[in-house]
């Protein structure tokens, strides 16, 4: 009896071990992000760095605010996630009802097409469609990172509402529809206030996914004042002779905090929509 | 005017209508261009192109640095998934534990995920770094290596160097996952097994990697496409380099439009990408129907 005891005292620290080793490892990139973002020049220059700062200082991203493009980034990010959310969760819900509510020729392949197009590869995507702003005119705008971002998020969103909506009975909009509403009138004021939830999840997905893109806005954004953060983050190492890694560091940690929060949130959602139907059987 | 039917009857398309203009202009569309453009020589000179079949992709099984790009790609996905879904399962199988702060340390395992990849790309360039780089300073102090290593800017170390970050940030999915699918396991299982005598391992092998392998069929086949189309990382990090050491179908395709400006050529590679993808794609999706 006292053997199985301790052989289950010596299996807990096993574990306690495997999960400390493994939180170290993945968060170290992210804690020394932070670390060094709080360091003055020459902690971060030095041939013997310390874990944790001497001299905790706030320069880093006092300059980075003040002396470099950062803030439009910033801006320019908040801009295009915040449109392109908009836009997705609007387009994503009628479909997304229509795809639950009706029986209709063609919804099967709907359905397929929607999965299919995620999968496509998002470099023979950047290619023509590069070829198509420039056509329009829309090269070097935000309107063409948000047409784009929008259409990403479309297929995961609609997908997503569809089965949201299926678990909201149909009884409340029959009687309304009997009541003299049309079906918008009845998807605004009584279906859509029920799927909140499902709104919200499909709106933080939307802006994290424009939030972290980097292909299309490296593609399409040519100059400085129209850049995202992603890469005017990873286009800033170029511009001073010295990498200011501190100032850099320090971008990069603002630009972690939205995308962290929202998906702390998320990801129970994202597992469940990514692997639906697998794990029943 | 239509009528009260008719109108209800076109309804489900209208609603449909914006959701399948956006796919049809903004990811059909290119998709059907690209690969007729792949079937053109049209490259910044040419921009009309002429029709030269399948040429393009006859010339790609000549060129060495596409068959370099190629090998890479098969190289990085094999690798990153493999490594990605042997520490994911792992990790799974320790937060499956029950002991106390497992949800902390199931929070805290998040953050490789949850960090937008771009950022954290510049982020282990930074550990990375030859001069001042941390990975360096460890490594010295622990006496593995002598001198600072560039691990982007080297031959030997660089796809590794990559290779290891792409694990890293995939690990959380698969864990998080794998430990849903771990949690709906029934104990019942598990006692009986151990009335009847088995071991932990046997246990393991006879009870939870069944009860797995669908969801780990899912789990790869899906990692294997994100990780096969995988642009940003390698392009933060090393640009494809040095001297395609680390080139990627994605960034060779890249490359081959914004800077060498071959139209043609660079959406025959990316068409090559599409036909292995939609392999992968025909897999999943009649998985998940």
């Amino acid at each position: 009896m006292i053997g199985n005891r301790r052989t289950k005292r010596l299996k807990t620290a096993g574990v306690y071990l495997g999960l400390i080793a493994f939180s170290a490892v993945l968060l170290f990139p992210f804690l020394w992000m932070i670390s060094t973002s709080l360091k003055p020049d020459h902690e971060v220059f030095t041939q013997v760095p310390r874990w944790i700062p001497q001299e905790p200082t706030l320069d880093n991203y006092r300059n980075l605010l003040t002396r470099t493009s950062y803030p439009t980034y910033f801006r320019n990010s908040i801009l295009v996630s915040v449109i392109t959310t908009l836009a997705a969760v609007v387009i994503a819900s009628f479909a997304g009802y229509s795809l639950s509510r009706f029986r209709f020729r063609g919804r099967r392949g709907v359905g397929i097409l929607i999965l299919v197009v995620q999968m496509f590869p998002a470099v023979l995507l950047v290619i023509p469609l590069f070829t198509l702003m420039q056509q329009l005119g829309l090269l070097n705008t935000h309107l063409s990172l948000i047409i784009a971002y929008g259409t990403f998020a479309l297929p995961f969103s609609t997908w997503m509402l569809k089965g949201y909506f299926d678990t909201i009975p149909t009884a409340l909009e029959e009687s309304a529809l009997i009541d003299g509403c049309t079906r918008t009138q009845a998807l605004r004021q009584i279906v859509l206030p029920l799927a909140a939830p499902g709104l919200v999840t499909v709106a933080l997905f939307s802006f994290v996914l424009a939030w972290q893109e980097y292909l299309f806005a490296l593609a399409f954004t040519r100059t400085e004042p129209m850049r995202t953060l992603t890469v005017g983050l990873a286009l800033m190492q170029g511009q001073h002779g010295r990498i200011s890694w501190g100032e850099i560091m320090a971008g990069a940690f603002i630009a972690c905090i939205p995308a962290v929060l929202i998906f702390t949130f998320l990801q129970r959602y994202l597992v469940q929509g990514f692997t639906q139907g697998a794990v029943k059987g | 005017m239509l009528s009260q039917r008719q109108r209800s009857k076109l309804l489900p398309y209208i609603y449909l209508l914006p959701c399948l203009i956006l796919i049809a202009a903004i990811l059909l569309y290119p998709v059907l261009v690209g690969i007729y453009t792949s079937l053109l020589d049209r490259d910044m000179y040419t921009m009309e192109g002429v029709f030269v079949g399948l040429r393009n992709f006859r010339r790609l099984a000549d060129e060495p640095v596409f068959l370099l790009a190629l090998g890479n790609t098969l190289w990085w996905t094999g690798t990153v998934v493999a490594g990605q879904y042997v520490l994911g399962l792992m990790l799974a199988l320790l937060l499956n534990e029950d002991v106390r702060g497992r949800f902390v340390f199931r929070a805290l395992i998040l953050v490789p995920w949850v960090v937008p990849l771009a950022v954290a790309a510049v982020a282990w360039k930074w550990i990375y770094a030859e001069y001042y780089g941390i990975l360096n300073h460890i490594l010295r102090s622990l006496g593995i290596i002598r001198h600072n290593v560039a691990w982007l800017a080297n031959h030997e170390t660089a796809m590794w160097s990559v290779i290891a970050v792409g694990i890293w940030k995939g690990i959380p999915f698969v864990a998080i996952v794998l430990l849903a699918a771990l949690q709906s396991i029934p104990r019942e299982e598990y006692e009986a097994a151990m009335i009847d005598g088995a071991g932990n391992l046997q246990s393991f092998i006879h009870i939870t990697l069944p009860n797995l392998r669908g969801i780990s069929f899912i789990v790869i086949v899906l990692t294997t496409i994100w990780n096969f189309n995988q642009f940003d990382l390698t392009h933060i990090l090393t640009r494809g380099g040095p001297g395609n050491a680390t080139q990627l179908l994605s960034t060779y395709t890249y490359q081959l439009f914004f800077s060498a400006f071959q139209f043609s050529f660079a959406a025959a590679v990316a068409v090559v990408m599409l036909v292995v993808l939609m392999c992968l794609t025909v897999i999943y999706v009649r998985r998940i129907i």
